[in-house]
């Protein structure tokens, strides 16, 4: 009994530390030394939070601003037992060499809501969240799209991310955010 | 006389200015040549044609990476009161597009063939598009204008390239013509 509490908690705590390991080894040498000239390590923000995998990463040359972008892609699988249905919660973490911090006062667009949320690590974004529209896919499966804006101060005011999922997964994917290294 | 060096300068930052957008900044293709060596890495020139974008895609983390780079041409048409926005993709894969033998292209799209000076074969799937005049042009005609796909074929020089084109139709074959490597630039 006493050997299966043991296995069962050093279970825990290898799960527990999964994504953190993923996330250390998010990149490889050779990205690594790429993406240095245009980020430093603590300015690369990923996510560990658990169930979302790494779903691609992007390095993106924007031509007109001659600036590089990082983007990286997160996704979990999710069975909806009201629908029977299987979807995918997604968020897009897009890395800019220009500043994307909003100043407060902030609105939203008209049909958008204003939610406030916080990084333990990074500090204040703002969400400007809707319900999908009407006709697309999402809507019936009452998913939310968001997008996230760190506001001035935020230690990450070089990202915006791009967010498809639940109200709950919003709120936890924002407090998973931290530096790289 | 200055009139004269004005106009002669102005058309020569004109002239000059499609050609300097449409080639990658070295900046970036010392990025790309990481992935993908200079000699692999496919441009096109045509003048209104502007490289806007070029993206490395990891979608594994252990996988070698697809490389697009992406053009777009913007025409007003003011007799139609509408702008055509065109785009064109190169994209990169780190494995070979060359068609099976008898490859034939989708519904709707004509097919036939094309053999770059350089390169080699592709096959060429095209599709005639439309665009209305604006309301307030209702008299002006319809617009046409191609989408195309070229993919290798067996003995295609560059098989990890296919493109996605779209412009005029006497657009086509000078954009394929075009095609260079980034070590020839």
């Amino acid at each position: 009994m006493r050997n299966l509490f043991s296995t069962f908690c050093l279970c825990l705590i290898v799960i527990s530390q999964l994504p953190l390991q993923a996330a250390e080894n998010f990149l490889s040498p050779v990205q690594e030394r790429v993406l240095a000239p245009y980020f430093k390590p603590e300015q690369i923000i990923v996510s560990n939070l658990a169930d979302y995998a790494s779903a691609g990463l992007a390095f993106t040359w924007d031509q007109p601003k001659r600036q590089l972008l990082l983007t990286l892609n997160f996704g979990k699988s999710v069975l909806l037992p009201s629908q029977g249905i299987k979807t995918v919660y997604h968020f897009e973490i897009k890395h800019s060499s220009l500043d994307q911090g909003v100043r407060e006062p902030f609105r939203c667009r008209p049909n958008e809501q204003r939610q406030e949320l916080q990084s333990p690590q990074l500090g204040r974004f703002i969400a400007c969240n809707r319900l999908n529209t009407q006709g697309s896919p999402g809507q019936s499966l009452g998913l939310l799209s968001a997008q996230i804006y760190p506001i001035l101060g935020n230690r990450a005011s070089h990202i915006q991310i791009s967010y498809i999922g639940s109200q709950a997964d919003l709120v936890q994917v924002v407090q998973s955010l931290r530096s790289y290294r | 006389m200055k009139l004269f060096q004005t106009l002669v300068l102005g058309s020569l930052v004109l002239g000059l200015s499609p050609a300097l957008a449409a080639s990658l900044d070295p900046q970036a293709a010392q990025i790309f040549t990481e992935f993908y060596p200079a000699s692999q890495l496919a441009l096109v020139s045509r003048p209104g044609y502007q490289l806007t974008n070029a993206q490395l895609f990891w979608g594994k983390k252990d996988q070698q990476p697809t490389f697009y780079v992406t053009y777009h041409r913007a025409v007003p048409m003011y007799d139609h009161g509408v702008t055509l926005h065109f785009s064109l993709v190169l994209r990169h894969e780190p494995r070979s597009q060359v068609v099976k033998p008898g490859y034939t292209c989708q519904k709707d799209y004509l097919q036939s063939e094309f053999n770059h000076p350089q390169f080699g074969p592709y096959v060429l799937c095209a599709k005639q598009l439309t665009t209305k005049p604006h309301a307030t042009h209702s008299n002006a005609g319809l617009l046409y204008h191609v989408t195309a796909r070229a993919l290798p074929k067996a003995g295609n020089r560059l098989p990890h390239l296919s493109l996605s084109l779209h412009g005029f139709k006497e657009d086509i074959l000078p954009l394929l013509n075009s095609l260079h490597t980034y070590s020839q630039e």
